[in-house]
């Protein structure tokens, strides 16, 4: 089942791309990969995560307790790849054309 | 949850997951109590209110994308229709709430109330008497035929049938081991049908202007309506106070011997379950129905209430002393009907297996494929499950 990508549900695919990560670790991990403007309430991680998950994007691979803290691990499916690197050429090939169309004009200035 | 969150925040934490369905919580709570935990601040006792919000919405979101559609689920509701059987998980939370039994008593309510007040529409005058039946006979029902309703939907809901996939809510059926109330439960249980009883028998006994009769006419037997007089009123009090004393006495010499010698047998067959949330709907619609029962027909409420004063004020300390006993583990009834047959000195009797229904995931693994009659039988049974443990 395919799923509609939005900025947050593709932060968290790209926090997951390198290793799995559990839940906090997402958390951190998106901040950080969008320079401290996206900060994902648990609340939101969830519903994207189980979306992911629905959608065959992400899978569990496990849970380890911490300090006496559930940690659940979460990675990304093959599926999951595919439809990441397939939005991030989305992404790159709509940058290059916004970079060809700003390059080709000047700033408005007030009149 | 484990010791590394505060208690104090985790039960914060629990009542804002409360937006969530009961099987979303059963298996993430932990996992996201401790996401919460670390996003928190040092030393948060409770949730703040943004994040709480977040959750609100976020619960309630997952509600609804797991909700069957609308045609569906009024199909479900009105006429008991299978849902798509990627919605049984939804439907095994619905069928397992304790609001369950009321919600089909609304409907059942909903459907002949909309059916008796149609003749209004023709300018006949609206049958209020019918609520004074109505109401009393469907909390009656609730507590009668709560369990029956619950089975049936989980027949029609669950049950995997051939050719679709096993999901963890799915069901099989199967013979189980028979469920008895757990003897601290039903003690409670019954101290409040006694002491209800009691408080309702004494309001009426005190306040009924007129009670039944019985005239006997030759062959015939005539119910009559006869005035409440003080001595009638007077009699009734004096009946419980007898069978208050007659509790006194039976407990201090009889419950404490007879549970103490009773000799309980095997139960290979037997579970033993608290009365739950769902018991304790039955349990109140049971109590609510008969009050209202006897705001309907208040004559024969107060005739009743003669004996059943009397029983229901027997009972208390028959109660008191067996819940004494059952709690200092001083006798080897462990459910309600133990402690029923050690009071009645009657032998105990094992239970046989009964039908009922089998987690599916216990026979193949989620997300496999039910076969088809014909189909080669069962390639991938789930680990530890009923097939492998058979092989």
């Amino acid at each position: 089942m395919a799923m509609r990508l939005t900025e947050q549900a593709y932060l968290v695919l790209l926090a997951l791309a390198d290793e799995p990560r559990h839940g906090y670790g997402v958390v951190q991990e998106v901040r950080g990969l969008s320079g401290g403007a996206v900060r994902l309430g648990a609340g939101t991680l969830y519903g994207i995560l189980d979306r992911l998950v629905a959608a065959g994007y992400a899978e569990g691979s496990g849970e380890v307790v911490v300090d006496g803290r559930l940690r659940r691990y979460y990675r990304l499916t093959p599926e999951g790849h595919d439809a990441l690197t397939a939005e991030t050429a989305r992404l790159t090939a709509l940058t290059r054309r916004a970079d060809r169309l700003l390059g080709g004009i000047t700033r408005p200035g007030i009149a | 949850m484990g010791p590394g969150v505060d208690p104090a925040f985790a039960r914060s934490v629990g009542r804002w997951l409360r937006a969530y369905p009961r099987r979303w919580r059963a298996t993430r709570s932990d996992e996201i109590t401790a996401v919460l935990a670390d996003l928190a601040p040092a030393g948060a006792r409770r949730l703040d209110l943004r994040s709480g919000l977040g959750l609100l919405g976020a619960g309630w979101a997952t509600r609804w994308r797991e909700h069957p559609p609308l045609l569906a689920y009024l199909g479900y509701v009105a006429l008991e229709l299978r849902l798509d059987p990627r919605y049984r998980d939804w439907a095994r939370d619905d069928i397992e709430g304790p609001w369950f039994v009321v919600r089909r008593w609304l409907v059942a309510f909903a459907a002949v109330g909309a059916i008796a007040w149609l003749p209004v529409l023709g300018g006949d005058p609206p049958p209020v008497g019918l609520l004074t039946w109505w109401a009393p006979a469907m909390l009656l029902g609730i507590a009668a035929l709560g369990g029956h309703w619950r089975t049936r939907m989980v027949a029609r809901q669950l049950v995997v049938q051939p050719g679709e996939r096993v999901t963890p809510s799915g069901r099989i059926p199967g013979v189980v081991a028979r469920p008895r109330i757990e003897a601290r439960s039903w003690l409670a249980a019954a101290r409040v049908v006694a002491l209800t009883v009691l408080a309702l028998c004494a309001v009426v006994l005190a306040t009924a202007p007129h009670r039944a009769g019985v005239v006997l006419d030759r062959a015939e037997v005539q119910l009559t309506s006869v005035p409440m007089s003080a001595g009638a009123r007077a009699l009734g009090f004096g009946l419980a106070a007898l069978g208050v004393l007659a509790g006194v006495a039976l407990a201090r010499w009889a419950v404490g011997t007879r549970l103490r010698t009773w000799r309980p047998v095997p139960q290979p067959y037997r579970w033993v379950v608290p009365l739950g949330p769902h018991g304790r709907t039955r349990l109140a619609a049971g109590i609510g129905g008969g009050a209202l029962l006897a705001l309907a027909v208040p004559e024969l409420a107060a005739l009743l209430a003669f004996p059943l004063a009397t029983v229901a004020a027997g009972a208390l300390p028959v109660l008191a002393a067996t819940r004494r006993v059952v709690a200092a583990g001083g006798t080897g009834a462990v459910s309600g009907v133990d402690v029923v047959r050690a009071l009645r000195r009657q032998a105990d009797r094992a239970d046989t297996a009964v039908d009922g229904y089998l987690p599916a995931a216990d026979w193949l693994r989620v997300g496999t494929v039910v076969p088809r009659p014909g189909d080669p039988v069962l390639a991938d049974p789930a680990p530890g499950g009923a097939v492998e443990r058979r092989r």
